[in-house]
């Protein structure tokens, strides 16, 4: 039995970063699911929980940090990687106080990233 | 009055074409004076004529000749009263007057009545032009020499000489056989008719055309005292002499006091008015064998008493000329002192009469108001030219013993005046001694101190005039209406001397300022052609007010000069040129715009600083999509396919480039954003070679090799990474600024690290080959707003040292032992 790959959820308003990030993290036997904003991604966790969430910050609508709440007031047990442009050391330590696990400024390589998630996961499984 | 203008234009026009001599007839004709002169001439006729028929009852017995012949004496006295060229009208308007009296003497032999009327008319005619002659103008007998002359001319030599020819024409054509007895008895006759009515028609037609012609009553009463007593005299004494037998000889010298009395009391006509008066009466009475006169025949007697009135008469004349001549001198002498009293009393110039001894005589008002003194201090005497008036910073006024100035100057002397209040005052004065032996003259005083306070307060205003002039800092040069310098200030000369290098602009006083430009701009100086065009404006009226600017190349530099030419107020014109130097205020605006343009910059930076998190993200984006791309191209490529590992070193390159523009994005990030200091253990020379990496290209385009000397071994400093990479940044910009002038193969760049002070700090040195740090400057180039660059506001350095300083270190620059180049140290603590 072949054991399944990683899910790992992708939420970025950039359509190009989603697709690269797909093909990047699926290159690296992840399967991945890519949601054009953070309500999207909210709404798809009824039917189906990601293993670790890459979630862009800056965002229109839902923002990454609004997606991060409902996360955390809804006790979703979703590691959380959080990836921005703007690399802000105030914005840093928010999201780590919110319940990121990772703060990464793009763009993003693939080795850390990967790294990152498979971190996350292994978090996740122990706890 | 215009009509008859007219009339006389219109006779001139005749005139071109007229016969000769009826121009000069046909002008009097159309004289405007006619009327009066045909008045005048029938008037003459008439008394001719009634002096003529009067003269009748006068017949020299044998001589056909009247013995009181009056009627040639009116023609004279009418012929000296009018003018010459009316005479003509009096003689012929006496011709029907001769010839109406003429049957009254009895029967006429033919030609009589032309010979008479040629004769009277001759004697008339010479006598009047012998003295107008000698007397032109002649209307009174009021002088010696007048007198004289009218005795001689027309009294005795005129009727002599026509009686003469009357006499020879008379006996030519056989109206009488006596020549000289006609010559004598007309000649006489006529001589003391002459004498005797002349000078009274003279004087009585003078006495009519004074204005204010009035008798006072005193003086009527003594003539008429003086013609009756007179008359009664004469008839007492040549008419009824036998009444009073026992004093004719008393009677007949009694009226010699009458005459000397009408000649002393009322002149010439006292004189000639009584003589006529006892002339008739002797005439009669010598004519009619009565009276003193009656020894001999009437003829004789007649022509005695003829001789002896002529001479009386002409005697008295002379007396009375001579008194009236005297009289004439009196009054105006008299008229003359008043008028000169006047002068003297009324003059505003203070004027005395002075004496050779001193005393002052006499003074004006003005000069009692002047010094104080008024007419008592003349009238006692105390007042003197020796008390009152000394030379200039004398003693001892009054001094008894000095002399006394001599006021008899052609040239006015600078004195000074005493005052009655003490006070002395300067004073000009001048005077002249009066002709004559009395040592008297008179002498003005004009008083000086209005004069010198006027100039001393000139003296001072242009005392401050200049001194302003001379103050100014600016060049001015003053301009007449048509250019000439005509004043010039210490600044302007100084300049002209040391520092002008244009013609124009070394005028002095006197050089024509406008054609000195206008040479200048010929040959091509196009400030000096439009200095011209604008000078010429203002001294033209064009404009009050015009400015230029100019530049000029000096060892020290482009300086920068305005021109302002502002038009002279005053009734001549002229124009006033200020040359300033305006370099600094040049500068100053070039600096100011430079700065503008640094904010403009620095503000620009801040607004991309505020945008750099937008470019950031907008380069991250498709970085991040390129890095993803490419990193999922190369994992999914199989890694035995040969062909595709040339892709796949295509791929790496893309990710190494992607890593490496997302660095750049890092730390331009991190250079803009402004944030609080964050220190922290740094390796300084990591910190060295990131700024190197930051300013490779530009390092690359600026022809600068670099040369790093850094101690492996040096430790951390404890450092915001940011700021030293500031400071690092803009050491290296500078020095490869400094560079930038000398050859490619000069420029080399030396970053070096060691530790110092024992190990406590790092130090860290940048060092170039560039132009060095100008002598004394190596502390002065911190300063803010110090810059040797062409660009730039003068505050990296000092915000360097600032960002040192805060961290406990040093920042410091030294030139190049060998003289080439600076280097630039700065010490940071190490992280203990």
């Amino acid at each position: 039995m072949v054991p399944a790959r990683p899910l790992v959820a992708v939420v970025d308003d950039e359509e190009s970063v989603r697709r690269a990030l797909a093909r990047m993290l699926g290159a690296s036997q992840f399967d991945v699911d890519v949601f054009a904003s953070g309500q999207e991604f909210l709404d798809s966790l009824r039917t189906r929980l990601p293993d670790c969430l890459i979630l862009d910050y800056q965002m229109p609508g839902l923002t990454g940090r609004d997606v991060q709440r409902r996360l955390t007031l809804a006790q979703t047990p979703v590691p959380i990687i959080v990836v921005t442009a703007h690399d802000q050391p105030a914005l840093r330590e928010q999201c780590l106080a919110d319940g990121a696990i990772a703060y990464v400024a793009k763009p993003l390589q693939r080795e850390r990233l990967v790294g990152l998630i498979h971190d996350a996961i292994r978090r996740r499984s122990v706890s | 009055m215009n009509r008859v203008s007219d009339a006389w234009s219109a006779v001139r026009t005749v005139e071109v074409g007229s016969p000769p001599g009826l121009s000069r007839i046909l002008p009097p004709l159309l004289d405007a004076h006619l009327p009066r002169t045909l008045l005048a001439a029938t008037g003459v006729a008439l008394a001719y004529a009634a002096t003529a028929w009067l003269g009748t009852a006068y017949i020299f017995p044998g001589a056909r000749v009247s013995a009181l012949w009056f009627p040639n004496a009116i023609l004279l006295a009418a012929l000296l009263l009018s003018r010459r060229r009316d005479w003509w009208i009096y003689l012929a308007l006496v011709l029907p007057a001769h010839y109406l009296v003429l049957p009254l003497q009895g029967s006429i032999p033919p030609g009589r009545g032309v010979i008479g009327y040629v004769g009277n008319c001759a004697t008339a005619v010479v006598g009047a032009l012998a003295l107008s002659a000698f007397v032109p103008g002649i209307r009174r007998i009021d002088r010696l020499r007048t007198a004289t002359a009218f005795i001689l001319l027309a009294g005795i030599l005129a009727p002599l000489c026509t009686s003469l020819l009357v006499a020879a024409a008379a006996v030519a054509v056989g109206i009488t056989t006596t020549f000289w007895w006609t010559t004598v008895a007309r000649s006489l006759s006529n001589a003391f008719a002459i004498l005797t009515l002349v000078p009274l028609i003279l004087h009585g037609a003078a006495w009519l055309r004074q204005r204010n012609s009035m008798i006072h009553s005193a003086r009527a009463a003594e003539a008429s005292v003086l013609v009756i007593t007179l008359a009664t005299l004469g008839i007492l004494a040549f008419v009824a002499p036998d009444r009073y037998h026992d004093f004719s000889s008393a009677l007949l010298y009694a009226p010699f006091a009458i005459l000397v009395w009408g000649t002393v009391r009322f002149g010439v006509p006292g004189a000639c008015g009584p003589a006529l008066l006892l002339g008739v009466l002797a005439t009669w009475g010598a004519l009619n064998q009565t009276g003193p006169f009656a020894a001999h025949s009437p003829a004789d007697n007649t022509v005695a008493l003829l001789v002896f009135l002529v001479i009386t008469s002409g005697s008295l004349l002379l007396l009375a000329a001579v008194l009236e001549e005297r009289q004439s001198l009196e009054q105006a002498g008299t008229a003359s002192e008043a008028r000169f009293r006047t002068i003297f009393a009324h003059s505003i110039m203070p004027t005395v009469i002075w004496h050779a001894d001193g005393r002052i005589l006499d003074a004006n008002e003005s000069f009692f108001r002047l010094t104080g003194y008024d007419s008592a201090d003349l009238s006692s005497g105390r007042l003197s030219t020796r008390d009152l008036i000394a030379r200039a910073g004398s003693v001892g006024i009054p001094d008894p013993l000095r002399a006394v100035p001599d006021l008899n100057t052609e040239v006015p002397l600078e004195r000074e005046l005493l005052l009655r209040d003490g006070r002395r005052i300067p004073v000009l004065v001048g005077g002249c001694r009066f002709p004559g032996p009395a040592a008297e003259g008179t002498a003005y005083v004009f008083d000086l101190s209005s004069l010198r306070r006027a100039e001393s307060q000139r003296r001072q205003v242009e005392m401050l005039h200049s001194a302003v002039l001379a103050s100014i800092h600016d060049q001015i040069v003053v301009l007449d209406q048509v250019g000439m310098i005509i004043e010039t200030n210490e600044s302007w000369r100084r300049f002209a001397e040391h520092s002008a290098t244009r013609p124009f602009e070394r005028g002095c006083v006197g050089e024509h300022y406008l054609q000195a430009c206008a040479a200048a701009a010929q040959e091509g100086d196009t400030v000096a052609g439009e200095l011209l065009g604008c000078t010429r404006d203002v001294l033209g009226g064009v404009s009050a007010h015009r400015r230029l600017e100019f530049s000029r190349e000096a060892p020290e530099g482009l300086l920068w000069y305005e021109i302002s030419i502002e038009r002279l107020h005053r009734p001549e014109g002229g124009a006033v040129l200020t040359r300033s130097d305006i370099t600094a205020h040049k500068n100053a605006i070039a600096q100011a715009r430079e700065q503008r343009q640094q904010l403009a910059h620095l503000g620009r930076a801040a607004v991309l600083g505020e945008l750099s998190g937008a470019f950031a993200h907008e380069l991250a984006q498709p970085l991040t999509s390129i890095l993803g791309n490419a990193e999922a191209a190369l994992e999914l490529l199989p890694p035995d396919t040969p062909r595709l590992s040339e892709i796949r070193d295509m791929l790496r390159d893309i990710i190494k480039d992607d890593v490496r523009a997302a660095e750049v994005i890092q730390r331009l990030r991190s250079m803009l954003t402004q944030g609080e200091i964050q220190r922290r253990p740094v390796d300084l020379n990591q910190v060295v070679r990131e700024v190197l990496s930051l300013a490779r290209s530009d390092l690359i385009t600026r022809n600068v090799s670099v040369v790093t000397q850094l101690d492996p071994h040096a430790g951390l400093v404890l450092a915001d990474p940011v700021q030293l990479q500031q400071v690092l940044l803009n050491l290296i910009v500078n020095a490869c600024e400094a560079m930038s002038g000398g050859p490619a193969s000069q420029r080399r760049l030396t970053i070096a690290t060691c530790p110092v002070e024992e190990g406590r700090a790092l130090e860290c040195s940048v060092a170039d080959r560039g132009c060095g740090i100008p002598s004394g400057d190596t502390e002065r180039i911190f300063q803010p707003f110090v810059t040797t660059k062409k660009q730039g506001l003068g505050l990296g350095l000092a915000i360097c040292r600032s960002i040192i300083e805060a961290h406990g270190g040093r920042l410091w620059a030294e030139n190049a032992a060998d003289g080439c180049g600076a280097k630039f140290r700065f010490t940071a603590r190490i992280d203990a």
